[in-house]
């Protein structure tokens, strides 16, 4: 299989002798000081200015500041200390996207590429709809656990699965939980892995209906974005194969007619009649677009459509951090509001601790990137030392971005905030039951009236903007209010407006097709050990059936979110953030016992996020099925609900009918069993995770799950940019590659993609062994 | 995309198939180059983070491992990239 050529021994080394880079990272020079106090200083102004500041006011320039200081010190210095203790790359040892290349699935792939598809991966409607929620405690607490979070747990996470995952030839998080903790810890993990795809799918697709129900603007133009992805995958697949960029600017510029021209459509009263939905029948509508988008060919809608979500992602991302820092906006809000010591407030209950660490799962810490970071991105990755540019930095990217949501949020007035974010419960959906429960609140400094809010729904093309919970709406107004004053005035406020929320629908519809397909294939996984058809996955029917009930699970969650009597997302969206933090618990479990192998003296890089994990969702956990205060406790207001009925009354709280009340029921033994469930999950895997971590720490256990070392026969620097040693092996490289003699010297571990035939090339033979038969790994 | 280079030349990195940012590239068009490099880098970047370089990078990967052996065409390549990916399901985080 390998290359018949003997190594060619004249042939540059594979990476920096150690030692260089070691001196080369030690040494100080001047301006290498003076870079670092500068960067150091500005970084500790503007976390002083944060968090001294007594203003009426305070400048978003400050959150960038000091969010990317700390990310830059963090990098240079703690995310240094992680490589050089913990994972210990070896840029001498080939990777998997090298020793098993077929030119397919892995393929070692340029760094700075990797990084950007890397970073549209992870990054979805996560990181912009918690902090939104959460901008409810005041500014400060979200924008330290945001920054401090990601820097001490979800890079940390992030970078080492990734890297461990690379040892082991691009292995899942499920497949190394089974291996390294053994079957029952191994079969929670995937177990909770399914349960928190299904929870997390539903409360996206709950975001999407909240901020397009009753938007016919919003309607018609996400709705044109599957016309729009079925175009691209037809022209993809028949007309231009392969002109990924050209049908993407394509698609770019008919999703840019679709925002425009859903104000005119929106402005006719048959566009107007025929987008206007409701949240059930959008409900509905996600349901069966999941089904059939999950069971219709890859290239037909999810690639073509994938895109479009990475290309408007990365789009929206630069112009958002451009306008803030160009339109710099004053935020008029407190550093910490009431509701961090309260149990009552209207976006979402429960105090600062623990509410805010699972209100904002990603962006700080995100379980679900275990997911990414195991599996599809190690396949790609050039050289091991890449792996902490990749994940550490991959990761604290998304908390950029979160940082950038949180300011967007923040930007809004306070009232129209609460008017938008508060349940249709409290508001009763009308602009006066607004005006009069958010001045009831008696919030210092807020005060609403109902012009704000009839103008700035007609400002964006909405009929009406109260109660429009989930996050996306805010953050949308948010968006364009900081762009407006960048680019085309208050005319162009509806045009940002929609913008933003296609940008949020379009990659949450792609979370929720993939998540489905993703979630279909562990399932036949699952039940094919009792069923063994099931783990055929060409065979249609239990495909179908797969994604049915993977389908009714998250689409049944969905159901009971848009029909809550209580609000839906204010009482979902702690289980997303529950179960997204259960999962990074899992992950880093799984970290800590392979770490304990490698790196015993360096564990506390692992328990400090592991701990904080663990207590942060166990610590939620409890209260949520414990708490005696309704609003908080799933069983509390589960019992109170019940007592109301035997007491034969017709209406209680929020719940106007008795169905309704039937309705609260219902929903709070749902959350409340699933909360138990995750409980009882997460501590079984982390259990068998201290297990085997004292293991190995008594005996000094060595043996390790890696894959055998293969020597590597490629370079490529490890950062951005590359140091001196790197750029001068780089030229060595060049220097080599460009004598053809030397060709091939590089081709180590082939692969068998294409196989040869005699046919001429492009015949349709089908001897050309298809380059998918290179897989056989799972 | 007129911005992927068309031949199946090796390159040092062994499969930093997607010419990065960066400029590598030797200067071709002098006169308007200057003016078009930044924009064109930006263009081959995206293109990389699509994955609309897959197909070179396969030919790049043939060629170096079995040279002068038939490949794949183009849409053969595709098509059976799909059939992979259907079958290989990646998640898209939240």
């Amino acid at each position: 299989m390998s290359s018949t050529r003997t190594p060619d021994t004249a042939a540059p080394p594979a990476g920096v002798d150690p030692q260089v880079l070691e001196a080369e990272s030690k040494k100080w020079t001047p301006t290498r000081v003076i870079v670092w106090v500068a960067i150091s200083l500005l970084g500790a102004v503007a976390w002083a200015v944060l968090a001294i500041s007594r203003g009426e006011t305070i400048n978003a320039i400050w959150f960038v500041f000091a969010a990317v200081c700390t990310y830059l010190v963090a990098y240079r210095f703690y995310a240094k200390f992680i490589e050089r203790k913990v994972a210990r790359p070896d840029d001498f040892r080939a990777t998997p996207a090298e020793a098993k290349d077929n030119g397919q699935d892995f393929m070692p792939t340029d760094r700075r590429v990797l990084f950007g598809h890397h970073f549209a991966a992870i990054a979805g409607a996560g990181p912009l709809v918690g902090p939104v929620l959460a901008a409810q405690m005041g500014y400060l607490p979200g924008t330290i656990w945001i920054i401090v979070g990601v820097v001490l747990a979800g890079a940390v996470q992030d970078y080492l699965v990734m890297f461990f995952s690379m040892r082991r030839g691009g292995r899942s998080l499920g497949q190394m939980a089974r291996e390294e903790l053994g079957v029952i810890g191994g079969t929670a993990a995937i177990i909770a892995t399914l349960l928190i795809m299904v929870i997390i799918t539903a409360i996206l697709a709950l975001v999407v209906v909240n901020s397009l129900a009753e938007s016919a603007w919003g309607v018609y133009s996400v709705g044109l974005t599957i016309p729009i992805a079925l175009f691209m995958g037809v022209y993809l697949r028949w007309l231009r194969p392969g002109k990924v960029m050209e049908v993407s600017v394509i698609g770019f510029i008919l999703l840019m007619f679709a925002i425009i021209s859903g104000r005119w459509v929106a402005a006719t009263a048959w566009g107007a009649d025929f987008f206007h939905l409701n949240k059930t029948t959008l409900a509905w509508a996600i349901i069966i677009y999941g089904f059939v988008a999950a069971i219709l060919p890859v290239w037909l809608l999810l690639a073509p459509r994938d895109y479009l979500s990475t290309f408007m992602k990365i789009g929206v991302i630069v112009l958002l951090a451009l306008a803030i820092l160009v339109v710099h906006p004053s935020l008029s809000v407190p550093k910490v509001s009431t509701y961090a010591f309260r149990e009552d407030g209207p976006v979402v209950a429960g105090q600062l601790f623990p509410f805010l660490f699972v209100t904002i799962a990603c962006g700080a810490l995100s379980g679900f990137h275990a997911l990414i970071s195991s599996g599809t991105t190690p396949k790609l990755v050039q050289k091991e030392r890449q792996t902490r540019f990749l994940g550490y930095g991959g990761m604290l990217m998304e908390s950029f971005v979160a940082i950038m949501a949180l300011v967007a949020a923040l930007s809004i007035d306070q009232g129209v905030y609460y008017a938008m974010n508060s349940a249709a419960g409290a508001t009763g959906g009308t602009v006066e039951g607004a005006v009069k429960f958010v001045n009831s609140l008696g919030l210092t400094g807020v005060h609403l009236d109902g012009g704000t809010l009839t103008e700035l729904a007609r400002n964006v093309g909405e009929t009406n903007i109260v109660s429009r919970t989930g996050g996306a709406p805010t953050l949308a107004v948010g968006i364009s209010h900081i762009m407006h004053q960048w680019f085309g005035g208050t005319a162009m406020m509806g045009f940002w407006y929609h913008f933003a929320i296609m940008f949020e629908a379009l990659f949450i519809l792609t979370a929720v097709d993939a998540g489905t397909r993703v979630a279909r294939f562990m399932l036949q996984d699952a039940v094919g050990n009792f069923v063994p058809r099931f783990k055929d996955n060409s065979w249609r029917l239990g495909a179908w059936i797969a994604t049915a009930i993977m389908v009714a699970a998250w689409g049944y969650i969905l159901i009971l979110g848009v029909t809550d009597p209580l609000g839906g997302i204010n009482t979902f969206f702690p289980l997303f953030g529950i179960s997204n933090q259960l999962l990074a618990a899992i992950a880093l479990a799984v970290v800590m016992a392979i770490v304990a192998k490698r790196a015993p003296k360096a564990l506390w890089v692992v328990i400090v996020p592991l701990a904080a994990a663990v207590v942060i969702t166990t610590a939620a956990s409890l209260y949520k099925i414990f708490s005696p205060v309704p609003s908080i406790g799933y069983w509390a207001q589960n019992a109170a609900y019940s007592q109301a009925l035997a007491d034969g009354k017709t209406s209680f709280g929020t719940a106007k009918t008795v169905e309704a009340m039937h309705a609260v029921v219902r929903n709070t033994a749902v959350q409340g069993t699933l909360s138990v469930v995750f409980l009882v999950l997460t501590l079984i895997v982390v259990v068998a995770a201290i297990g085997v971590t004292v293991k190995s720490l008594r005996t000094h256990r060595v043996e390790t799950t890696e894959d055998p070392e293969v020597p590597s026969r490629i370079f490529a620097p490890a950062g951005l940019i590359a140091s001196p040693s790197e750029r001068a092996l780089e030229r060595e490289w060049e220097a080599y590659t460009a004598v053809p003699d030397a060709v091939g010297a590089a081709a180590a571990g082939s692969s068998p993609a294409a196989g040869a035939s005699d046919g001429a090339s492009g015949g349709r033979s089908g001897s050309q062994g298809s380059a998918g038969d290179a897989e056989g790994r799972g | 995309m007129a911005a992927i280079p068309s031949s199946g030349r090796p390159r040092s990195t062994g499969g930093a198939g997607s010419p990065g940012g960066a400029g590598a590239q030797g200067g071709a068009r002098p006169v308007i180059a200057t003016v078009l490099r930044p924009v064109l880098a930006v263009g081959r970047y995206l293109n990389g983070v699509l994955g609309g370089d897959v197909y070179q990078r396969y030919l790049e990967h043939r060629e170096r491992t079995h040279p002068g052996e038939p490949v794949l065409s183009e849409r053969e390549y595709w098509r059976a990239r799909h059939a992979h990916e259907e079958a290989h399901p990646e998640g898209r985080c939240c």
